[in-house]
């Protein structure tokens, strides 16, 4: 019962913050510097292990799916099949992973310390409400920079299928081919389907972890405890989630 | 680190992401991200297969709409589609179901249909029409080999014995009768070997024919004459229906005696009277008859000329005037 309560607790804690956040829009064009440096550490730092882990995503998948599908002559399928799987659900879910790793962590434990130190306590005292400068940029900056990882995600982790289906002997399909069959099995939906996943993935990331760092309370060993928490939640969310919206998009 | 310097990597980073999903976007030919509302089509078929909703609709190999759901309606089962609003689908337009490929994915085809035809409006029925699909076709090949199979069945029932089994088979009956008869086939066989070596030596009729040219010649020879012959009969032939053509004309001495009514009169005439008088000389009537049957005249004259005999040997020894005497004498 009082962990019900307490999981009823959270995601009310969690509506509200955003509700709040939200209400602060207005107030972006003063903290457009806060907004770019956000974009800055969610995005651009993320990038170089986004592109190394699609890489080789692509190239497992395109390995795997040749190895299965050469007993039945239909190695012309790898095209098809890594295409429509990172952009439909492994580019945006391993971003969202990723996201949620790298990103998620780092603010859970910087908004937990900022609370543990009282910080946040210091800003609501100058009547700075700490979602506007502390939550609705992440926000923001997550919503801007999730599109553009997914995408360089699934477009490198195609790239690393088709490197495996031309350079593994026993797959041996070229660029071309897979290629072709890539192209005529991904529609443009499949893609815009893989971003708004990945959209509401990261944005739910990011609010577990705004949410999870400014409800932190005691000392610096509960900041801890608050990082595993928040990117435990958020790896459930995500694979919670992602059943939900794909059914949604189908 | 500079806030320009990062705000220039965030937004070159941005950049690219956007353009790296414009780059997608045209590369992909599929550009609708969010479905096209369209118009509802209805298909009713006695087996939808494995169509199923998502399954594209083609006309004429164009995808012009998806498969919105398949349903039962009756005895039928009904295809419903939704075909873009851009997209007229012509009222005689049939719908089939394709395969797409060996991996069993199939979608619904549209013919186009003609020119003149209206046009099906939303919740429209579409005409259909079975196409056999793999399966069919397997079961046809199946029956084929069933076929095969009986008549292969029977053809070695028929030919039985191949392998020594079977009694009745074709091969233990010929088996039977070439060992029943052997005595005789080998007895056939040596009579044949002796006329082929005679024949082959020129021994007899046939085997000069076969080995002496002139024989060739003699034949050729009787051939000519046979020909020869057979022309003359034939002039024969031609000479005698001339004959026949005068004789029916009735001119000649055959056509009047055919063909005159008054010769057959005279000529019956004639055979009556002679048989009156051959009855009259054989019975003893008249002179001739007389002559004929009765024996006495034959006496007389006999004893006439042997008396004139004896006569005659006289007057041989008289000489000239006994002769004349004679002369007087049977003068007077």
């Amino acid at each position: 019962m009082k962990q019900i309560t307490r999981a009823l607790e959270a995601i009310g804690d969690t509506i509200i913050l955003m509700v709040r956040s939200f209400g602060y829009l207005g107030s972006i064009p003063r903290q457009w510097h806060r907004l770019i440096e956000q974009c800055y550490l969610i995005g651009y730092t993320t990038f170089p292990i986004v592109s190394i882990l699609s890489f080789f995503i692509g190239s497992v998948l395109a390995l795997q799916t040749g190895y299965s599908l050469q007993g039945f002559g239909a190695e012309s399928f790898i095209g098809a099949v890594v295409g429509l799987s990172m952009a439909r659900e492994l580019g945006p879910v391993m971003v969202a992973i990723l996201v949620a790793g790298r990103v998620g962590s780092a603010i859970t434990a910087e908004l937990a310390s900022m609370k543990v130190y009282q910080e946040v306590d210091a800003l609501k005292t100058m009547n700075i409400p700490p979602e506007r400068i502390l939550v609705l940029p992440r926000l923001l900056a997550i919503l801007i920079m999730m599109p553009v990882l997914t995408i360089i995600g699934n477009v490198i982790g195609w790239f690393g299928g088709a490197v495996i289906a031309q350079y593994v002997p026993f797959i041996g399909t070229d660029m071309d081919a897979y290629f072709q069959s890539l192209r005529a099995s991904v529609a443009f939906k499949d893609i815009f389907d893989g971003l708004v996943k990945a959209e509401v993935f990261g944005f739910c990331v990011i609010l577990i972890a705004c949410n999870i760092g400014l409800k932190t309370k005691g000392g610096p060993r509960e900041i801890g405890h608050s990082v595993t928490r928040a990117v435990v939640v958020s790896l459930i969310l995500i694979l919670v989630l992602d059943y939900f919206v794909t059914k949604a998009l189908l | 680190m500079n806030t320009t310097m990062q705000s220039v990597r965030v937004g070159l980073f941005f950049i690219l992401g956007v353009a790296l999903i414009w780059v997608i976007f045209e590369a992909l030919g599929n550009k609708s991200i969010f479905k096209e509302p369209g118009y509802t089509l209805v298909a009713a078929f006695t087996d939808v297969k494995d169509l199923k909703a998502g399954d594209e609709v083609r006309m004429a190999g164009v995808k012009i709409g998806a498969v919105s759901s398949t349903r039962l309606k009756g005895r039928t089962a009904e295809v419903v589609l939704e075909i873009v609003p851009h997209v007229k689908v012509a009222s005689d337009s049939v719908a089939s179901i394709a395969m797409a490929g060996l991996l069993g994915n199939h979608y619904l085809s549209l013919t186009l249909g003609s020119e003149e035809a209206d046009f099906l409006s939303d919740g429209g029925r579409l005409q259909s029409q079975k196409t056999s699909d793999l399966n069919d076709v397997l079961a046809q090949i199946g029956s084929i080999g069933d076929k095969i199979e009986t008549m292969m069945e029977d053809l070695s029932s028929s030919l039985g014995g191949i392998s020594g089994g079977g009694e009745g088979g074709l091969f233990s009956k010929l088996d039977k009768l070439v060992d029943e008869n052997s005595e005789n086939l080998s007895q056939t066989i040596e009579n044949l070997r002796t006329i082929t070596d005679k024949i082959a030596t020129g021994e007899g009729t046939i085997g000069k024919l076969v080995n002496d040219g002139g024989a060739y010649d003699d034949l050729v020879a009787a051939v000519q004459e046979i020909k020869t012959a057979a022309s003359q009969a034939s002039k024969l032939t031609d000479d005698a229906s001339d004959i026949f053509a005068q004789i029916k004309s009735g001119n000649g001495a055959l056509g009047t005696l055919i063909y005159d009514d008054d010769i057959a009169q005279q000529i019956q005439l004639t055979t009556t009277n002679l048989r009156e008088l051959s009855e009259k000389l054989n019975s003893n009537q008249g002179t001739l008859g007389k002559l004929i049957n009765d024996d006495s005249l034959y006496l007389e004259a006999k004893s006439v000329i042997g008396k004139a005999n004896r006569t005659l040997d006289g007057l041989g020894d008289q000489g000239p005037i006994s002769a004349v005497g004679v002369a007087a004498q049977a003068l007077f």
